[in-house]
């Protein structure tokens, strides 16, 4: 699917905005400068505006991703069950910090909450949710992905 | 067990929520039938006044006279949101509505939409409620293929168009000027009040916004009338309220339980008390912003009161047991508001920040005598000169911590 | 209505702001992020009381019956540790940075009386290893922009007031990212490329956005002895001078309030200062002939440098419509390079001309002989940085040679005064664009073959150079 298509799919109105810049982020996996481009010129808005709406929201990247990508929930919930040890066992083992986005391969990301706290904590591999997680299981997961 | 009131969780597990008719069978949309066949929205409203419901999401706003405003406006242009955003960490209540019973949900959107006069409503749904999604996108299709939703809906004169809206992840989009920034396709930043969304909303035109429990309420108020409404729950705060207890208890989930009921009955008596060999630390009520109850005030009732010492919020109650470690929880909030924070006002961006990298110092016991004061003062701006109430309850937990546990903070050993 | 403020009653109008009411009555207040059309409320500087409550008067109307006290104990400690705040964030040292004295975080800084600082400074230049280790988190977005000839961006002095974004004409930049991670910025962080008005430039409170800086290589010239350094005054910086120097006021603006900017620019090291007055004339004259013997009509005039370039980066199918003479600064440094250094027997490599200047995009579209352009606030650094006793300067006249022949000429610097004198001259008929909004309408008009004219003069500045994006502002 182009850009061009999922335009298309929408009218230019300014509730659209935020819904293509999804879909386009769903299909490319980030909204890249060519992109939005297109997205302004539809719009009949300056680039700018367009770069401005799209780094505000978690969903939409505008950047390419790396092709391992690894969240943990560190809301309140998953909190008190250990999730920052999850967190600094990922650190340890990948060499990363979370929040960085220095290595081109993977990226550890710190997320707030999806709402499963009882199954907490929650761990997030290339969109696959794993529950209930501890240190050691989420090295055994990492593992099945390196 | 107790006396169960049940108003928003009467059909939950009862119905498939893929099934209009499931929904019908269980008294969906009789009251839509009864406001366009034997109501007029002033009508409506009056109910809905009288049964003193109030805002859902966390203010408490009541919200007949939120309906009322938006009534009064003249246009003919004018917008109803459903606010299903409910990214608050440990809230999940939204969600399991339309999980178990989304037709209840659509049904109250319709009425209030049309008692304001909107032509069309939206439901702001969080971006990472993928099935949620599909399961509204489904209720709206069957919903319009039985003419409740549509042109001349029933055969009367009303017309109504509803969207769903996904987020695309931003806590602040919760507040209602920053959810209507979004719809509008900026940034989620809030917008500076007056004008109100009531008068000047989406797009310019009176718009009312509403939390999507509350909307759950407004068929049962229409069915049953606002007096018998009032009835339930306390004196102060009318209804009942889902309540999400999470944490060290025995059955963690969402319970609907009277506004007035008890914290100490909610984690006793619906949650099914402590976890075996767990003792009772605190309580975090109203999500990542809720201030902490310790135990001698565990008897205090959970209402919609503006002089309340435990503001309700959403409802997320969060138990932690003493094996926690505080200065994880510390960090856990910060990192939150840290990353939510919309970045607008300089206290809540430059604050929120400031907290955060404390709390991680905290955590390695690198206090300094500077971070100390600091904290104090970020509080205190905090609480007094932000933009919106995102950043004014934004330390609240982190202030209640240190005033209650500053031994274990601060790693005193008296 | 009427409003009490601290211990007075006032009069105020329905939906003006409590910033505009004690504006209005000589009450000052301060703020870092509000400008003359917007009001964004980011800052919370502004806060007053009312009623005993901090609220931002820059975007609370006034009520009936309000009771604002804008100096008390809470608002000091609400400006007091905002400004801290913003402060920690905002790196490097006051001494090197080009906005020392014209910074208005330094001097709230000063004014608030805040001494120490108790927040670990984000990013700063530290050396200790106490603070190092403190920074060792810190993963601030830090984008330094120098990619073009008119200004730098450094995010690093940037205090996210929005003012820049504001008033920006044509949207190049805007609030990226959230929370912590927020910057003013392009988007995808490409250098910019604008037009160059240098709006943003001038409303900048701190040195997050400032004038490309040739000041160095000019020190040189002017200390060289072999060179001879010649000042063009652009008349239009007399407006403002004053607000980077008081003493040098030329204000009235006129011919003879001139006097003590012509001795200051003489002590600074230039030989020579001539009213750009004259090459007005210059280019007023090119223009008259070019108009004469064109048959095509919807000529654009081409003083505006700023609107050179937006016409050559959105719409460059009405490039061809720009007459092809050059602004006034060139043409004048063009004749003082050819027969000026003739008659005087200089040779034309020695001859530095410099073009004090209202406006920044000139720094871009400088042309062949022109060799520097500083704007307002660049003068009033070499005047600190050489550290000019200012009471004690006599008033002087510009040089001899190069005179004005009619002070009308000096009509040019607003917004539609060359179309006036070329269309007076030649009995032709023309339309006038002022500012970047009244530009975009005059070309969809021009596209859709609503606007016939002979000439169209189009300055993006709104009123002119008078508000050129080279001007000081008052602080």
């Amino acid at each position: 699917m182009t850009v061009e298509k999922i335009l298309l799919e929408f009218d230019a109105e300014l509730k659209n905005l935020l819904p293509v810049l999804k879909k386009i982020n769903a299909e490319f996996g980030y909204v890249g400068e060519e992109e939005a481009q297109k997205v302004a010129d539809y719009f009949s808005l300056p680039l700018s505006k367009v770069y401005e709406t799209a780094s505000f929201y978690d969903l939409i990247n505008t950047k390419r991703q790396p092709p391992l990508m690894i969240q943990v929930c560190s809301g309140a919930n998953c909190a008190v069950k250990s999730a920052y040890k999850i967190i600094s066992e990922i650190e340890n083992q990948l060499h990363i910090k979370a929040g960085d986005d220095f290595n081109p391969n993977v990226k550890l990301e710190i997320i707030s909450c999806l709402g499963q706290c009882g199954r907490g904590p929650i761990m997030i591999i290339n969109k696959k949710i794993f529950t209930q997680v501890t240190p050691s299981s989420a090295r055994e997961f990492l593992h099945n992905y390196m | 067990m107790v006396k169960e009131t049940k108003i928003i969780t009467k059909n939950w597990s009862q119905i498939d929520p893929n099934e209009i008719d499931d929904a019908i069978e269980a008294g969906g949309y009789r009251a839509l039938e009864k406001f366009i066949h034997k109501m007029t929205p002033a009508l409506a409203l009056e109910e809905i006044k009288l049964s003193g419901l109030c805002g859902r999401g966390g203010a408490g706003f009541p919200t007949g006279i939120k309906l009322e405003s938006v009534q009064k406006e003249k246009g003919k242009e004018k917008y109803f949101i459903c606010n299903l955003d409910e990214s608050e960490p440990g809230a999940y209540k939204d969600r399991s509505i339309v999980d178990s019973d989304p037709h209840m949900l659509l049904e109250g959107i319709i009425i209030e939409s049309l008692i304001v006069g909107a032509r069309k409503a939206f439901i702001y749904v969080n971006g990472n409620y993928q099935k949620q999604i599909e399961i509204l996108q489904r209720a709206v299709e069957q919903a319009r293929a039985k003419n409740f939703i549509g042109e001349q809906i029933l055969g009367s004169k009303y017309n109504l168009e509803v969207e769903i809206f996904a987020g695309a992840g931003a806590y602040i989009c919760g507040e209602e000027t920053a959810l209507i920034n979004s719809i509008e396709g900026n940034r989620g930043e809030p917008k500076a009040r007056p004008p109100f969304p009531t008068q000047c909303g989406l797009f310019g035109k009176p718009t009312a916004v509403n939390n999507a429990e509350t909307v759950a309420n407004i068929p049962w108020i229409i069915s049953n009338g606002g007096k018998k409404f009032a009835t339930i729950g306390s004196k102060k705060s009318a209804g009942t309220k889902l309540f999400i207890v999470n944490g060290c208890v025995k059955n963690p989930g969402v319970f609907e339980a009277p506004l007035g009921t008890k914290l100490a009955d909610l984690i006793e008596k619906y949650a099914g008390g402590m976890q075996n060999g767990k003792n009772f630390w605190f309580a975090q009520v109203g999500g990542s912003s809720g201030r902490l109850v310790l135990e001698n005030d565990l008897v205090r009732k959970l209402e919609y009161d503006r002089e309340a010492k435990i503001p309700l919020g959403s409802g997320a109650i969060l138990v932690v047991d003493k094996t926690a470690d505080i200065h994880e929880l510390l960090l856990s909030w910060m990192s939150f508001f840290r990353r939510e924070s919309c970045g607008k006002c300089v206290p809540c961006r430059e604050g929120t920040y400031r907290l955060w990298e404390i709390a991680k110092r905290l955590q390695d016991g690198e206090i300094s005598e500077r971070d100390v004061a600091a904290i104090k003062d970020i509080l205190w701006t905090l609480n007094n000169t932000t933009f919106c109430p995102l950043g004014k309850f934004a330390a609240t937990a982190f202030g209640d911590a240190l005033s209650n546990f500053q031994k274990e903070i601060y790693r005193l050993s008296k | 209505m009427k409003i009490k403020i601290n211990t007075k009653e006032y009069e105020a109008k329905d939906g003006e702001t409590i910033f505009v009411a004690c504006m209005k009555n000589g009450i000052k207040v301060p703020t870092l992020c509000g400008t003359k059309n917007s009001h964004e409320g980011v800052c919370r500087i502004c806060v007053v009381e009312n009623n005993g409550r901090l609220i931002t008067s820059c975007n609370t109307k006034v009520c009936e019956g309000m009771k604002i006290v804008t100096e008390s104990e809470n608002v000091a400690k609400a400006r007091k540790i905002n400004l801290e705040l913003l402060w920690a964030d905002h790196a490097g040292k006051c001494s090197s940075c080009k906005k020392n004295q014209r910074c208005e975080l330094q001097n709230l800084a000063i004014e608030q009386k805040i001494e120490n600082f108790h927040f670990v400074p984000r990013k700063e230049e530290m050396t200790d290893r106490e603070n190092l280790d403190l920074l060792k988190d810190n993963r601030s977005r830090v984008v330094v922009d120098e990619g073009n000839a008119c200004l730098t961006r450094t995010t690093e002095l940037c205090v996210e007031c929005r003012r820049c974004i504001n008033v920006c004409p044509t949207k190049e930049l805007s609030f990226n990212n959230r929370a912590g991670d927020t910057v003013v910025g392009t988007a995808f962080e490409k250098p910019l490329d604008c037009i160059f008005c240098g709006q943003c430039v001038k409303n900048c409170p701190t040195g997050a956005i400032t004038d490309k800086n040739d000041l160095s290589k000019i020190m040189t010239d002017l200390n060289d002895l072999k060179k001879m350094a010649v000042a063009l005054v652009d008349p239009a910086v007399l407006e403002s001078v004053a607000f980077e120097h008081p003493e040098i006021s030329c204000l009235p603006a006129g011919r003879d309030s001139r006097g003590k900017l012509i001795s200051v620019l003489k002590e600074l090291g230039f030989e020579k200062v001539f009213d750009l007055g004259f090459g007005m004339e210059l280019s007023l004259e090119k223009m008259t002939q070019v108009v004469k013997t064109s048959a095509k009509n919807n000529l654009m005039l081409s003083h505006c440098s700023s609107f050179n370039l937006f016409i050559k980066k959105y719409h460059p199918q009405f490039a061809k419509n720009i007459l092809a003479v050059a602004h006034p600064d060139e043409l004048m440094a063009e004749f003082l390079k050819t027969e000026f250094a003739k008659k005087e027997k200089i040779n034309p490599e020695d001859l530095v001309v410099v073009s004090l200047s209202s406006c920044i995009a000139k720094k871009k579209e400088k042309g062949q002989n022109l060799d520097y352009v500083i704007t307002v606030r660049e003068l009033g650094r070499m005047i600190r940085q050489k550290n000019l006793k200012l009471q004690d300067i006599k008033e002087s006249d510009f040089s001899s040679g190069l005179a004005v022949k009619d002070e009308k000429i000096k009509s040019v610097t607003r917004t539609g005064g060359m179309a006036e004198m070329l269309a007076k001259k030649l009995k032709v008929k023309y339309v006038v664009a002022d500012g970047v909004p009244q530009i975009k309408n005059i070309l969809r008009d021009l596209e859709k073959g609503r606007i016939e004219t002979k000439i169209i003069e189009a300055m993006v500045c709104e009123e002119g150079c008078i508000n050129g994006g080279g001007q000081s502002r008052k602080i």
